[in-house]
């Protein structure tokens, strides 16, 4: 069991997977745990759907989660595309407090992404073997979004695909991206 | 990594442990940088270049102490104040925040080693992400070392590292919230909560109301007035949303990720005097320079042609005693307060309405 901790939230990895079977589709889905020192423990699959649609996404709730996170099981999801060299490749998008009563997901930028993983976060996506670009750079089919932050995994690691989900969902929640600091806690 | 100082593996999440590891980590950190600018700067300027720019840096600089290249202190603020420094040729180039990175963990060292509330493994976390970057930048063996302790910390955050020796006994599992059934008293408003959390569970939801849950039960009316409660007015530009009540009126709530201490229901109690260097701070830092307050950001230089008394006399004492180019905070509350290598300085109170505008969340307290 492995655990990789993501700012303060904490993936474990037990290498579990579960039959997809609800909603009319159906598939696989690996399983990955996470939990952050307030109190939100879920569960997030990478699901593939025999239809070939591949999602990253917060199912369920392990326990009452602190209202910040409510919407995560109906928001957030991240979209995997196939590459032509069977590579995994997914848009970097975060959730942002907006005008809309919850977050919604919107471009983030690499200083953004700095500041909620507390480290280079570049260098740190690297360093676990995601190749890092634009969109339009890892994915020769992009037609929209394509100077945004993307990355691309081998098949064999996308389960990782929960680090940046996690950094860009969870993190962003916690830690209310995009919006001034308040205070600072020392 | 230095061969005769190993980083402390550690075993659980207590202060001891935190600690050990910590103070091993940076330890390490000052071994390796110390030792290598020693050898850099032996080959091109002789053996003794340590008093030599010592002595140089004291005709201008009476502060420059320093006995030891292993200092912490030294290896970050040579470099950090002096821009033309032979250490910067030592160091990365053109990496984004490298110095103000190397600031930060000089300021987490102090608070460390003057306070008790970093004291815990996400802290821990915290301040081993600040070494790695550090040491990454730097191309240190430091950095290898720290990637099994930071896993064993990430494992005991998650709470799935179970003690070196499964199953035996000699320290039953580790509990990171021991079952206290008294209230402890809290150190400040801002500070790490201690020990479990209080028992009545209050929801502040985004209308402002507080909702107990427990009762099912609308409680707003019980915190009294909302336009003049400061720790309401706080919640509210913190969008926190629950809060833990404990047996002394000592309100918790996670902020940015983790538990702190965010102020008492009822807010007429009498309340003790809280620790002000483990308060809540401004985001803003400030800096004395030609002997007025810059903000560091912007450096707009504070204006002090209609600062009342208790501001004025603050700044008085401030421009006295705190060197120039050091870092200073203020507290949500108002403590202007210095993380200096010395420990901590706590300088005065300054008044939000002398302030810079936008920097206060809550109006202090109107002196009376």
């Amino acid at each position: 069991m492995d655990n990789i901790g993501v700012a303060s939230a904490i993936l474990t990895f037990a290498g579990e997977t579960r039959v997809i079977d609800s909603g009319g589709k159906s598939g696989e889905a690996e399983i990955v745990a996470i939990s952050t020192p307030d109190g939100l423990k879920g569960e997030v699959s990478i699901q593939k759907f025999s239809g070939g649609e591949i999602h990253v996404r917060l199912t369920e709730f392990l326990a009452t989660p602190p209202p910040v996170y409510s919407h995560l099981t109906s928001n957030g999801t991240m979209t995997v595309q196939v590459r032509e060299d069977g590579k995994w490749v997914a848009l970097v998008r975060a959730l942002r407090p907006g005008g809309r009563e919850h977050a919604t997901l919107n471009s983030v930028n690499w200083s953004e992404l700095d500041d909620l993983l507390g480290a280079d976060a570049n260098l740190w996506l690297q360093s676990y073997g995601f190749e890092v670009g634009t969109w339009a750079e890892l994915n020769p089919n992009a037609a929209k979004f394509k100077n945004s932050i993307a990355v691309a995994i081998d098949p064999e690691r996308s389960h990782l695909l929960v680090l940046p989900w996690a950094l860009t969902r969870v993190i962003a929640l916690m830690k209310k991206l995009g919006k001034p600091a308040v205070v600072e806690i020392g | 990594m230095v061969d005769y100082y190993p980083v402390h593996m550690p075993e659980d999440s207590s202060p001891g442990h935190c600690l050990a590891t910590f103070s091993t980590t940076i330890s390490s950190l000052s071994i390796e940088l110390g030792t290598f600018f020693d050898n850099q700067m032996r080959s091109k300027y002789g053996t003794h270049w340590f008093s030599d720019l010592c002595e140089a840096r004291q005709l201008t600089d009476t502060h420059y102490i320093y006995k030891s290249h292993f200092d912490l202190s030294w290896i970050i603020n040579e470099p950090f104040r002096y821009v033309a420094s032979p250490i910067r040729e030592l160091l990365p180039k053109n990496e984004y925040q490298f110095y103000t990175t190397l600031k930060k963990l000089l300021e987490t060292r102090n608070k460390w080693y003057h306070d008790h509330n970093p004291h815990n493994i996400a802290e821990l976390r915290n301040a081993l992400s600040i070494v790695k970057y550090v040491a990454d930048k730097c191309g240190l063996e430091l950095a290898e070392e720290l990637v099994p302790v930071i896993s064993r910390v990430n494992a005991i955050s998650a709470g799935s590292y179970k003690g070196r020796e499964e199953g035996t006994t000699s320290n039953p599992e580790p509990t990171p919230e021991p079952a206290i059934t008294k209230a402890l008293r809290q150190s400040a408003v801002g500070a790490a909560w201690l020990g479990s959390l209080g028992e009545r569970k209050i929801q502040l939801n985004t209308t402002g109301s507080l909702i107990d849950l427990g009762a099912a039960k609308n409680v707003t009316a019980e915190v009294g007035d909302l336009t003049t409660n400061r720790y309401y007015k706080l919640w509210r530009a913190l969008e926190l949303d629950w809060l833990w009540v404990d047996a002394n009126g000592a309100v918790a709530a996670n902020v940015l990720g983790s538990p702190r201490m965010v102020g008492y229901w009822d807010a007429s109690s009498e309340e003790a005097p809280q620790d002000p260097f483990a308060k809540f701070l401004l985001p803003k830092s400030y800096t004395f320079a030609n002997g007025q307050l810059h903000d560091r950001d912007s450096m707009a230089t504070l204006d002090e042609s209609a600062i009342g008394p208790v501001t004025k006399s603050t700044l008085n004492r401030g421009k006295a005693s705190i060197q120039e180019g050091e870092i200073l905070r203020v507290t949500w509350d108002g403590d202007l307060i210095c993380f200096a290598d010395a420990g901590p300085e706590y300088i005065g109170e300054v008044e939000s309405k002398d302030w810079f505008a936008g920097h206060f969340v809550v109006p202090t307290a109107e002196a009376e």
